[in-house]
């Protein structure tokens, strides 16, 4: 009740006001940062994603429809909806040029360590599990799930962040649920069965991380 | 299972769940669920792995402090510039360059205009002129003027120049002024860029005169910037000044330092380390969809204030157990010795010499901790170590003041706990609260605003049989229903996901219904709903319009997240569009309290709504649910916007709450109500408060006016209870003094600062004491309802104390009354008492040796501040007894190693 709304800030900024931006990153990052990390994955990539994404704001900040002028609600909608295109642009653009970076090094080096630190975590918390099931679906159901159940986007707005129609959308909240709860299926109950996850894990052969390495990562 | 639902039906369920669906597919998916067990599974394991997924990646990421400053850099830093401006658009680009000059920085105007003399003529002198105004000078002057256009471009470059080095942003960010000859290439960059698209320049400038009148409309609203040591931000219009609610801060006891009183309230308290990720440790639902909010680790850290049994949680064995432990494990005894044992586990693979190390440092530790602070008092000293109120040296402070409060919410949550087969965490027992919600025994005043009523007899339930107990209650004067102000309110309904749960929607609705029932012509109310945003859905109505209202009510559903921000925002925005003066102005909030979404900081967002209660509008809390009721929250928020604060679990609670006491919620009769006693010294050696732990006030601020403290309704009283220990010399003078300070009610049309502040005062006599058995049943319920809350708070001063001889007493009263509210109270302690006795906690011989030691350093504080010159051979022997118990402490450590390492 005390902020000022998105439209404001943007106007704020516009008249030079640098809090005004940082007000604005302040308050959109997170949501952008999960975004990015939904498709790009864990590293250091997806917060340069988002950066350029800030960047691109600060460059040349959206024009909000004039319909929305003055409805807060409206104009965090039309913002975050702008914010998360750019998200979703940037990240493509990178995924692009990490495939080619990929396929240079590939040649050079051979397969062995390209799995990605992720794949083999020995997880023992309830975060880097789910984390782990998230990253485990194919990057469009992750992309929408991010989105839906942590950003709290609604399926019309997804579809317009990510160019899909919205009964796609719909079909990949429910095909990514489901995967998910399968995969978590161990944690659902009352019961925390880390030992166990690990545990299958291991058994499967994969070796074990040293669990302060991987949460360096993981944050 | 899941393979034998069918796709479509599933993405149903998914998009009912998530809030998403119609009401057409909500009431297919919810006849199929009733036909399909399968279904209902599922939906379970939906709702679960949402929860799940909600609760393990709350807490958002964010990008590196330095990031804006870098993005603002990197905005402004050159480009490859592609330069090919043409000609006929060079007129174009130079009014673009000056607008954004103007839109960079103001400032370079005026350091323009003393180089540039002629050529600037038409800027405006005025130098009372804003930024704006400036500003839209400099368009006024680019505009009609194409011909100057060379000229113009080159200031236009100059100026972006030092526009650029100039640029506000440097006074908030640590951005690097770019040398001289970047930011040429840069300007030109930008025109470059404007160039591109001559069109867009123009809009640009059309947008910057709207931009004007908005920033303008923006001032208006009060909006004004400030900025702080690196951050500035935009500051809501406040009313009358920001100051109220900083001292307001220390009005409840949660500032420190200086002579104010530094309980860790509501805050983060000064016991052993803040348990990070800890969040989470409140009871989660069924369906575990509960997600932590701030307010969790609030009553956490609360929890850590004065914890009665050592804490292991820092000690330097701690080996990252916070993630082994950090997320699901309830905060309970058990929990942290099992945690103890693990680390001593640990530890003890470790050399003997390692562990001798640790044991050293470990006592250095304890016995550190159990110093005195610098000009630490005695009661802070205390309620640091146990988190209770001490008794204190009437001698060193005879002067008790607290604010009122006539909140109920704390007894009603703790039934539902109880209930439920869960203890109550020590924060969420607040001692007041539960005497307060029995009703008045003490008939209102017949004239005037407040009775005093002091009743002392020995206190009954004191291990100590030498002590007293003094009641002192307050009754504010009756109003009728006829005689009560109109009522504009708004209601602010949370429709949120988790008001799904146990029906708590429906609960609500009942609950505007019953209230909606006890309004007349005379009213108009309002309601906003609020998930993931806020929404009109009844503007300002007459409250005999039943029928539009419940049309507005019927439908609402719970979908998405919850933006208790949006939802009060918008709700105070209705509030403020229909203020009457005439009326009482009222919001009224209600939720299961969880903010998940826009500002969930409880301090945060009390801090908003402290500043629209000085336009006069007061804001009522109403919790529904249980597992993750934020009681902090909405306890905060009615505090800061001078309501009340109900919890409401069943129908018949609602109806207690809102139809018994509704004139008491909805007609305020007096604010800022203070109380404070003054003991005299002579006749009491040691008094303490029981309860008002957060709302104590600093003695000297009682008579100062500006000092926030509760507001009163109608009928209601508020009761204080003391324990006091007296000296042997009894006299007939007056053993203490009540007095009671209050400002009436504001008018919305009064300003802040014309106010008078009415106080009265009433003398406690000896002559007055009476047996415990002797004294009327209101004293005595408040006596039995007091000692069950210090059993559930496992304060230190009912360490020890029989819990039989309490229900007994209790049922005693109960036979006598046949009072129903008492009855309920006799059934829950039976009910409970397994669970209060074990959840007391065992004090083993360390504790008791680490209390011993605090104790001794309470004592030796206390007679350094009466008696300034300590007695040699009193401190001498402290100091032996102080090495004795070191040195007992370091035994039973390394005995606790030895057993544990069996």
């Amino acid at each position: 009740m005390t902020c000022p709304s998105d439209g404001e800030l943007l106007l704020a900024f516009r008249n030079g006001d640098a809090a005004a931006f940082a007000e604005l990153v302040n308050l959109h990052q997170g949501v952008l940062l999960r975004h990015a990390r939904a498709l790009l994955g864990p590293g250091s990539l997806y917060e340069d994603a988002v950066q350029e994404v800030f960047l691109k704001l600060a460059q040349s900040p959206p024009e909000l429809p004039p319909e929305a002028a003055g409805d807060a609600r409206l104009e965090r909608v039309h913002l975050l909806s702008w914010l998360h295109r750019v998200t979703r642009n940037c990240c493509m653009d990178t995924m692009r040029a990490e495939k080619r970076r990929r396929r240079r090094e590939q040649d050079v080096a051979s397969g062995e360590a390209h799995e990605g630190g992720i794949g083999l975590v020995e997880a023992t918390e309830t975060r880097a599990v789910v984390e782990l099931e998230i990253n485990k679906l194919p990057v469009e159901q992750r992309e929408v799930l991010v989105l839906r159940l942590l950003s709290e986007r609604s399926y019309k707005e997804i579809a317009e962040i990510t160019g899909r129609p919205i009964g796609t959308v719909g079909w990949l909240v429910s095909v990514g649920l489901k995967a998910l709860a399968q995969g978590l299926a161990p944690r659902l109950g009352e019961g925390v069965a880390v030992e166990a996850v690990a545990a299958t894990r291991n058994e499967r052969g994969a070796p074990s991380v040293r669990l302060d390495v991987v949460r360096g990562e993981l944050s | 299972m899941t393979n034998e639902i069918e796709q479509g039906l599933h993405e149903k369920l998914c998009a009912a769940i998530l809030g998403e669906a119609s009401e057409e597919v909500r009431a297919e998916v919810a006849r199929a669920l009733e036909q399909s067990p399968e279904l209902r599974a599922e939906r379970d394991r939906l709702e679960k792995t949402i929860g799940l997924v909600r609760v393990a990646m709350a807490g958002s990421e964010s990008l590196a402090p330095s990031a804006v400053s870098e993005i603002l850099a990197n905005a402004r830093a050159p480009r490859i510039p592609a330069w090919h401006v043409q000609r006929t658009f060079r007129i174009a680009a130079g009014i673009a360059a000056a607008a954004i000059v103007g839109v960079v920085g103001f400032r370079v105007l005026q350091v323009r205009r003393t180089i540039q003399g002629d050529q600037l003529a038409m800027v405006p002198s005025g130098d009372v002129k804003t930024p704006v105004e400036r500003r839209m000078g400099l368009e006024a002057e680019s505009k009609p003027a194409p011909a100057q256009e060379p000229a113009l471009l080159a200031n236009a470059d100059k100026k972006a120049d030092e526009a650029a080095a100039n640029a506000p942003m440097d006074a908030t960010n640590s951005v690097a002024s770019a040398p001289a000859t970047n930011l040429t290439v840069a300007s030109l960059e930008r025109l470059d860029a404007y160039d591109r698209d001559s069109d867009e320049a123009g809009k640009k400038i059309a947008d910057l005169v709207a931009e004007q009148e908005s920033n303008d409309r923006l001032r208006l609203l009060g909006y004004t910037r400030e900025s702080g040591a690196g951050k500035s931000v935009l500051i809501p219009p406040v009313g009358a000044s920001v100051t109220p609610s900083t001292e307001a801060g220390t009005a409840i006891g949660i500032g420190s330092g200086g002579n104010a009183v530094s309980f860790g309230g509501r805050k983060l308290g000064p016991g052993p380390s803040p348990v990070a990720g800890q969040a989470g440790s409140t009871p989660t639902g069924p369906g575990g969809a509960s997600v932590p909010s701030i307010g969790d680790n609030f009553q956490l850290n609360k929890c850590q204030v004065g914890e009665p049994y050592y804490s292991w949680r820092d000690t330097s064995l701690v080996l990252n157990s916070e993630a082994k432990y950090g997320r699901a494990v309830d905060q309970t005894q058990d929990a942290r010795r099992l945690e103890l044992e693990e680390r001593i586990r640990g530890f003890l693979q470790k050399s003997p010499e390692d562990r001798e190390r640790w044991i050293d440092s470990e006592c250095q530790r304890i016995i550190t901790g159990c110093r005195r602070f610098p000009n630490e008092r005695p009661r802070d000293m205390f309620f640091r170590f146990w988190g209770d109120n001490p008794f204190e040296l009437a001698a060193l402070d005879p002067l008790s003041t607290f604010s009122v409060d006539v909140d109920t919410a704390s007894y009603t949550l703790a039934r539902r706990y109880l209930n439920e087969g869960h203890i109550p965490e020590k924060a969420q027992v607040r001692t007041e609260e539960f005497v307060n919600y029995f009703k008045a025994d003490v008939p209102a005043p017949t004239e005037g605003t407040f009775a005093i009523h002091t009743d002392l007899t020995p206190s009954r339930f004191s291990s100590d049989k030498a002590r007293w107990m003094l009641r002192v209650v307050v009754r504010g004067r009756e109003v009728t229903k006829q005689e009560r102000k109109p009522l504009n309110l708004t209601f602010v309904i949370d429709v949120s996901g988790s008001m799904r749960e146990q029906n708590r929607l429906e609960m609500v609705k009942h609950a505007v219904r019953l209230l909606v029932g006890e309004l007349d012509a005379r009213d108009n109310l309002a309601i906003v709903v609020f998930s993931n945003d806020a929404r009109l859905v009844l503007p300002m109505t007459s409250a005999k319009s039943r029928g539009v209202i419940e049309s507005a009510l019927f439908p609402l559903q719970p979908e998405n997240s919850t933006n208790s921000e949006a939802g009060l925002k918008m709700g105070y925005e209705v509030a403020l569009a229909s203020l009457s003066s005439i009326a009482d102005n009222r919001v009224v909030f209600l939720s299961d309290g969880v903010a998940n979404v826009g500002e969930t900081d409880p301090a945060k967002l009390s801090d908003g709504v402290k500043a629209i209660r000085e336009k006069g509008v007061y804001l009522n809390t109403i919790g529904v649910g249980m597992n993750n009721h934020n009681d902090v929250l909405l306890e905060q928020l009615a505090d800061k916007g001078d309501g009340v604060c109900n919890y409401v679990d069943t129908p018949a609670e609602a109806r207690r709450t809102i139809v018994d006491n509704f004139t008491g919620a909805f007609q305020t009769i007096a604010r800022d109500v203070k109380v404070q006693v003054e003991f005299d010294p002579a006749q009491v050696d040691r008094y303490r408060l029981l309860g008002y732990e957060d709302r104590a006030i600093a003695d000297k601020d009682f008579r100062n006016d500006k000092i926030d403290a509760g507001e009163i309704g109608a009928g209601h009283q508020v009761t204080a209870l003391y324990e006091i220990e007296r000296t042997a010399t009894a006299s007939e003078k007056s053993l203490a003094t009540v007095r009671l300070r209050w400002k009436a009610p504001r008018n919305v049309n009064t300003p802040a600062s014309n106010e008078e502040a009415t106080e009265i005062s009433k003398p406690v006599l000896a002559s007055q004491q009476t047996s415990f058995e002797g004294a009327g049943p209101g004293y005595r319920r408040a006596a039995i309802v007091a000692q069950f809350a210090e059993f559930l708070r496992r304060s230190v001063h009912a360490r020890g104390d029989p819990l039989d001889d309490l229900i007994a007493e209790a049922e005693k009263l109960e036979k006598e009354t046949q009072d129903p509210e008492l009855g309920e109270l006799v059934v829950l302690m039976h009910k409970s008492k397994q669970l209060i006795l074990q959840s007391l906690p065992d004090c083993d011989e360390l504790c008791q040796a680490i209390d011993a030691v605090r104790r001794n350093q309470i004592l030796r504080c206390e007679r350094e501040l009466v008696v300034k010159e300590l007695d040699a051979k009193w401190v001498q022997d402290l100091e032996s007894d102080n090495a004795r118990l070191e040195k007992q402490i370091k035994d039973l450590l390394r005995r606790k190693l030895e057993q544990n390492a069996r």
